[in-house]
């Protein structure tokens, strides 16, 4: 039995308003519990303005709480002595269309920013631009390639390079599948699964893609209008398909279609969240 | 049309660069003592680069009405206060497009990027030289002090939006630098 | 139509930023600082208010009668009465301007003399000669900015940037027929506001991602070069990423057949009422009253009678 693991980032009670004090305020989030620990793979789901991106930029440091507590590693971070840009480099954030944020000319240069500013060797910081651009399929010797030249999946596989190498314990991604084919899907979640088998990694992934959370999450948090309807293992919460879909979101793929021939009469089983259990139930009610 | 459409639309995206760098701190380079290197006029330069000198101006007029509106109802310093006239905010900014695209249409042909240089610095003195004189010629400041701003911060601001002009006009038309490769 | 305020972040040199995260005061960063209070002032034709801020700019800066100037300053915070603004606002940035006013005036009367015929030396230390001419002019520098602030303030209190721009095009409308862009102009202008919010959005996020990569955004750091090198990480960018979004509107304006103003129909119309008439007449009597006190050379006379008064 395993002693329970400090997690990595624990929020409680987290509240965060935008434009306090004017007529245009905006309550972005509602007392939200949240927590990572070591070795979890957690997916944070929610209609459009639900606060999702607003949770994960506290994950950081890059918002501090109006009211509540974020904790990373133990500390809180609402102590201003904790020193920011040295949190930001063990939690790895991944935006939204990260292409949008690369600036050098070469591959190489913009992978190499965030370790640079660790103010890290030449040696080191060119051994952990080498790591991070074969992790996600980028060779080396792609680091001196015009940015301008890659292709989207390029680009942004170049931008999850360059936080991954800052060697972060916790990489929190926002919709890091949008607007990939599905071979640039695949190899990303391929890439973020080697990437969290070390011991000690974690991952938070904020999607509306939910076979991306379906294939990817240990548990999952619900995010509505900037609270925390839903929580819990990704098979608890996904079972909970109608409550899922009254309130604006998908299920996966898999869910709907056994959802759908359920509607039609046969006995299937609505429990099948990946594709191949989906099969398995369809081969269980073929077989009679 | 098709050209049409995008020349007005890259002067009001342009425009609004301009306004933002004004209005966030993010336009403004400290530099010794509390003065500061201002890249407000850089997307004039650049949309004058990419699209011509009309676009410039039209830029250079947005940029030169935001320093005029600013300068009477949220003055940030002393300056503010002659930018209040418009000959002082509007007509030299008026320039500094068309300038800026002159420099770079005769120095292109013989280089691109060495030419993006002078077209940065050219737009940037002419808006250092057209202000403060206009500062000058209606004795705002005097002459002397006039020189001295326009050295201390003139040239280093022109270096700056060289520099700056550059990075992104290059950036955008993916044209190659000299470096081979990364320095990693 | 959103109300909006305008809030700057004076640059002092050095100065760290308050407990609330680097990036939020992005989100208060807005154009305008129109208050729809729903006065007569507001429901003023945008033209009127344009045509009568016009008049009243170059009426200040062609005066030199102290008295005419404080006619134009009361006519103005009357306006702002009616205009159903507080005055506390109005007065905010001259609260700031004053002290900057009052130095410039001071540089101007002492560096340059007025040397007419007719001044009569006031005060002569060697180099330094104050006439009361020049004391004059530098009275009138400050009422004139004044008065330019204050009519700048009403005008921007009442009227919001989308009417402004509606008017400017309405009334450059019959200079189109000779040639001049006045509707490529303000749809440009258009452009620039709208696109504004959507800039601010872009550079939030860029700044946000850069510093994730541990790039220190804290202005605590005096370095002019380390300072170059965090901003250049997120200028460039900006400028890409908006001349990505101007190639994307492009082809949106085009799909859906923009060609170009000629032609086209306007979806908003401005219809002149009779109270619109009759604010423009006012106020364009006000400040010709102005005007004509002005010529009269009534200064002296007034002078004198104060000094009556007084003794």
């Amino acid at each position: 039995m395993n002693p329970p693991l400090t997690p990595i980032v624990e929020v409680r009670k987290l509240s965060h308003s935008y434009l306090v004090g004017t007529e245009l305020r905006v309550d972005s989030l509602r007392e939200v519990d949240f927590a990572v620990s070591p070795g979890e793979t957690v997916g944070l789901i929610g209609p459009a303005g639900s606060g999702k991106s607003t949770l994960l930029h506290h994950l950081n440091g890059l918002i501090r709480p109006l009211s509540g507590e974020v904790r990373v590693l133990g500390v809180s971070i609402s102590q201003s002595s904790m020193r920011m840009p040295m949190v930001r480099t063990r939690i790895g954030l991944l935006f939204q269309n990260p292409e949008n944020q690369l600036f050098e000319q070469f591959v190489g240069d913009d992978v190499a920013f965030g370790p640079r500013n660790m103010g890290l060797s030449p040696e080191e910081v060119r051994r952990r631009v080498r790591t991070a651009m074969e992790l996600v399929g980028l060779p080396f010797s792609h680091k001196d390639r015009q940015i301008t030249t890659l292709s989207l999946g390029e680009k942004r596989r170049a931008a999850l390079a360059g936080v991954l190498a800052l060697e972060p314990e916790l990489l929190v991604l926002d919709e890091p599948t949008a607007s990939l084919d599905p071979e640039g899907r695949k190899r990303l979640l391929r890439t973020l699964g080697e990437w969290r088998s070390v011991e000690g990694r974690a991952l938070v992934i904020a999607s509306h893609n939910m076979d991306d959370i379906v294939e990817m999450a240990d548990r999952v948090y619900v995010l509505i209008k900037g609270s925390v309807v839903l929580s819990g293992t990704t098979r608890d919460v996904f079972t909970r398909a109608d409550f899922l879909l009254g309130n604006g979101l998908g299920v996966p793929a898999a869910t709907a279609l056994m959802h759908d021939l359920s509607n039609r009469g046969y006995g299937v089983s609505l429990n099948a969240l990946s594709d191949l259990e989906a099969a398995k139930e369809i081969g269980r009610l073929l077989r009679g | 049309m098709n050209e049409k459409v995008r020349k007005i639309v890259v002067s009001g995206v342009m425009g609004a660069i301009s306004i933002f760098l004004g209005a966030s701190h993010l336009g403004f380079i400290p530099w010794f003592a509390g003065a500061a290197l201002t890249i407000m006029h850089v997307p004039v330069i650049i949309g004058a680069v990419l699209e011509g000198p009309l676009v410039g101006a039209v830029i250079g007029l947005i940029f030169g009405l935001f320093s005029l509106l600013q300068g009477a109802i949220a003055p940030t310093g002393p300056a503010d206060v002659w930018f209040v006239n418009p000959l002082i905010s509007i007509l030299p900014r008026l320039a500094i497009g068309p300038i800026a695209w002159l420099v770079y249409r005769i120095a292109r042909p013989l280089k691109e990027l060495p030419s993006l240089a002078l077209s940065g610095i050219a737009g940037s003195l002419t808006n250092t030289i057209l202000v403060l004189g206009a500062l000058g010629l209606f004795r705002y400041l005097p002459w002397e002090l006039i020189g001295t701003i326009a050295v201390v911060n003139g040239l280093p601001e022109a270096a700056l939006s060289a520099i700056l002009t550059t990075a992104v006009v290059a950036a955008w038309k993916g044209i190659q630098t000299r470096r081979r490769g990364s320095s990693v | 139509m959103r109300s909006v305020t305008w809030r700057l972040r004076r640059r002092l040199g050095g100065c760290c930023v308050a407990e609330r995260s680097e990036f939020e005061f992005f989100a208060k960063l807005s154009i305008g600082q129109y208050i729809p209070t729903g006065s007569v002032v507001h429901r003023l034709d945008p033209r009127v208010k344009l045509i009568l801020g016009l008049f009243l700019v170059i009426a200040a800066i062609m005066i030199s009668s102290i008295v005419s100037a404080l006619i134009l300053t009361v006519a103005v915070i009357l306006g702002l009465r009616l205009a159903r603004v507080q005055l506390r606002l109005a007065f905010a940035p001259l609260k700031i301007m004053i002290i900057f006013l009052f130095i410039l005036a001071l540089i101007q009367l002492l560096t340059i003399p007025q040397l007419k015929t007719d001044a009569t030396v006031v005060f002569q230390r060697g180099v330094l000669k104050i006439t009361d001419r020049s004391i004059v002019s530098a009275i009138l520098l400050m009422v004139r900015f004044v008065v330019i602030v204050l009519g700048l303030s009403l005008f921007s209190f009442s009227t919001s940037s989308s009417e402004v721009i509606h008017g400017i095009e309405h009334l450059l409308r019959p200079l189109q027929r000779i040639g001049f862009p006045a509707h490529e102009l303000t749809l440009a202008a258009h452009i620039s506001l709208h696109f504004f919010p959507i800039l601010v959005g872009e550079a939030e996020q860029l700044m946000m991602a850069q510093a994730a990569r541990g790039a220190d955004f804290g202005y605590r750091k005096w370095n002019f070069l380390r300072k170059l090198r965090k901003m250049l990480p997120l200028l460039v960018p900006l400028f890409i990423v908006s001349l990505k979004h101007a190639q994307n509107m492009t082809r949106a304006m085009e799909s859906r057949c923009y060609s170009g103003g000629a032609g086209r129909t306007h979806y908003v119309r401005l219809h002149a009422q009779p109270a619109d008439y009759l604010g423009l007449f006012l106020g364009c009597g006000v400040i010709s009253s102005a005007m004509v006190v002005n010529l009269l050379h009534v200064d002296g006379t007034v002078w004198g009678l104060l000094r009556e008064l007084v003794m």
